[in-house]
């Protein structure tokens, strides 16, 4: 092998990358005719690359036990990896069958995902109950609980089949190991880009409030105890909701919500019109933090009393009730809430709003414009803003950022303005211009949480600040 | 009508076929992927090598080597497909696609000690160089979309691969002549 020439030993190596030159091939050959050793050279490289390749698997799961805080280096003894020979013998054999039947390899093949790209604080538990928080692109998960732990974070993954998701903000979804793509969104935002699939193995997307079921489409959907939105953007999607049983088939450019406080015949509705301003309405956009309001509560035992009593209809009381709730909403305040990050890295407190769960209509972001966020704070803190955007055809398309140090003004609170020039894309990827893209949530986390930080009201204005024309307090 | 527990003599020849093929298809498709250049295109010839064998084995005499035998089948097989893919780039021309064949049914079976020292080799190396080799190798993944992600170029990214895979032969290398003059 020493009496190869490095050309030919870079010859050897482009094949095997698939990036030699159809000239170099040609001449590689024509040596390779002349040369038994340089026959002999490729053959050895080729035993590496195959090994490489079907021992794929078991180098990464001695990866990942190397970057497991958990795992100690035990866990490459022996007996784990001659286990694992034992598990890819018996996967051989299962591939002569099917061979020899005629089936489909791949038909056969499980579900997993591997990690395309990822960002923030992402926590994976596998089914032996191992945690890793040092998740890396080319990881692959095939059956546990991925958690995207604070605002800023998200993962990608891809399957074997070009499928691919996103799970974004604090989110959890559970990745069933099968021969379909069997998914478990408990909460958070999950988007997908789905290639066909068979009929008889559609991927299925679970969430609290309602069953997905899903042949080849893009899509969007929002999770959370109490209430899932869908958004298709293309292909279709048949949408179970689980209190009463009901379906609906939903279609590219129309959503649906599965609200348990929401009775009506469950119906998809188009997509309405693109808006580019925007105010929150904190009660029904909250995904994470403490909604409180004095407004309102005698007013709604009142209401309460009135369904029972028989004196109003359960759809008129529950039309009063969100009546209330908007009005509360103007009136009531959103207290960041703890959420820890990964082992040793402590707790961050957040609010998470998602946009889209407040209006039918996209949110865009025009070519000018700021945010106006008031609230309150205990203690001055640095406060990281943010927001997530979509492709206005559907799709995660990034994250952008920016810190502020509040100072604590008293009673009257901080009343801020910060242009969107002064956000910041989260990752390299992302680092486009977000003019025309979706906003589908928004965020703010701080480090202190003696500051007490609390959100009253955020405002998306797309006119330019007035010089002069506002007060505001920071 | 047949009894269901009852083995009959063609029962009896499958489960001999499929113990021979489970006991040699890693050696079988080592053997293949010499000759063919992607994952999908050795997944395809041992199929259609599996179903031939399969055909033919009535013929075959249990006393031989049954991986040798086989491989002559996926050689026939390889070159068969090779017409079909010839478009293919990456695809040997018949005639070094031969020579490879003939010298590789030759080798079947002798890798055993260089398999045992890639598994050690791997195991010496850092981890993240080994991390970095899982990226490379996992399946489906294109190294232009993992070069884009770490922030390197798909050159730097084919580079270090390179090396990767050199230190990687150099290792084997060394270890295999350690094993061969351990007394």
């Amino acid at each position: 092998m020493n009496s190869l020439t490095s050309q030919e030993r870079e010859w050897i190596e482009s094949y095997l990358d698939g990036t030699i030159s159809p000239e170099a091939f040609e001449t590689l050959q024509d040596r390779m005719t002349q040369s038994p050793e340089l026959r002999e050279t490729m053959r050895r490289y080729l035993n590496l690359d195959y090994q490489l390749q079907e021992g794929g698997s078991e180098l990464e799961a001695v990866t990942s036990a190397h970057i497991s805080v958990i795992d100690s280096e035990a866990a490459l003894s022996k007996s784990n990896r001659a286990w694992q020979r034992k598990v890819w013998a018996a996967a051989a054999s299962i591939a002569v069958l099917a061979a020899v039947l005629t089936f489909s390899l791949r038909d056969s093949e499980a579900e997993g995902a591997t990690i395309s790209a990822i960002h923030g604080p992402v926590q994976w538990t596998n089914n032996e109950g191992q945690t890793l928080d040092q998740l890396q692109p080319g990881t692959m998960l095939d059956g546990g609980l991925l958690e995207s732990l604070l605002p800023e974070s998200w993962i990608e993954l891809a399957f074997q089949d070009d499928s691919r998701l996103t799970l974004s903000g604090p989110s959890t979804l559970m990745i069933s190991a099968g021969k379909r793509k069997r998914l478990h969104l408990r909460e958070g935002n999950l988007s997908a880009e789905v290639t066909p699939q068979p009929e008889n193995k559609a991927m299925m997307v679970h969430t609290p409030m309602a069953e997905l079921r899903v042949l080849g489409t893009q899509f969007d959907v929002d999770a959370q105890q109490d209430v899932t939105k869908l958004i298709v953007h293309e292909g279709r999607i048949q949408m179970k909701r689980l209190v009463d049983g009901s379906s609906t088939e939903v279609t590219g450019g129309h959503q649906v919500v599965a609200a348990i406080t929401d009775p009506r015949r469950l119906e998809a509705v188009p997509r309405g019109k693109a808006k580019k301003v925007w105010q929150s309405d904190l009660a029904t956009e909250v995904i994470y933090g403490n909604w409180s309001t004095d407004f309102g509560k005698l007013a709604i035992v009142n209401l309460k009393k009135l369904v029972a009593s028989g004196e109003l209809s359960t759809a008129v009381g529950v039309a009063r009730y969100q009546d209330m709730l908007r009005i509360a909403a103007k009136k009531g305040r959103l207290r960041a809430d703890a959420k820890s990050t990964s082992r040793g890295h402590g707790a961050k407190a957040i609010v998470v709003l998602s946009l889209s769960m407040g209006t039918d209509s996209p949110i865009i972001v025009p070519e000018s414009a700021r945010f106006r966020i008031r609230g309150h704070l205990e203690a001055s803190a640095e406060v990281e803003f943010g927001f997530t955007t979509y492709l206005s055809g559907g799709r995660f398309s990034g994250k952008f950022s920016t810190k502020r140090t509040l100072q604590d003004v008293g009673e009257e609170g901080f009343d801020i303005e910060i242009a969107l020039s002064a956000f910041q894309a989260s990752h390299q990827k992302f680092e486009h211009t977000m003019t025309g893209m979706e906003i589908r949530d928004w965020w703010c986390a701080t480090g202190n949480h003696e500051a007490q930080l609390e959100i009253t009201q955020i405002e998306l204005l797309s006119h330019p600040p007035v010089p002069g024309g506002t007060s505001l307090r920071l | 009508m047949r009894d269901t527990d009852q083995k009959t003599p063609r029962d009896d020849r499958y489960e001999l076929f499929v113990r021979c093929l489970a006991d040699n298809e890693s050696d079988l498709r080592r053997f293949i992927r010499s000759l063919l250049p992607t994952r999908n295109d050795v997944d395809e010839v041992v199929q259609r090598t599996a179903i031939v064998a399969w055909r033919k084995f009535g013929k075959f005499d249990p006393r031989t080597n049954f991986l040798k035998w086989a491989a002559v089948i996926a050689r026939f097989e390889a070159l068969a497909y090779r017409r079909e893919m010839a478009r293919d780039r990456l695809v040997f021309r018949e005639d070094v696609l031969k020579l490879m064949a003939e010298e590789g049914v030759e080798e079947l079976g002798t890798r055993k000690v260089e398999r045992d020292a890639l598994d050690k080799c791997l195991e010496d190396m850092p981890s993240k160089q080994r991390q970095f080799l899982t990226l490379a190798y996992t399946k489906g993944v294109k190294i232009a979309e993992l070069a884009e992600e770490s922030g390197s170029t798909s050159a730097a990214f084919y580079m270090r691969l390179k090396r990767l895979r050199r230190k990687l032969m150099d290792c084997i290398e060394l270890k295999t002549a350690q094993y061969k003059a351990a007394p």
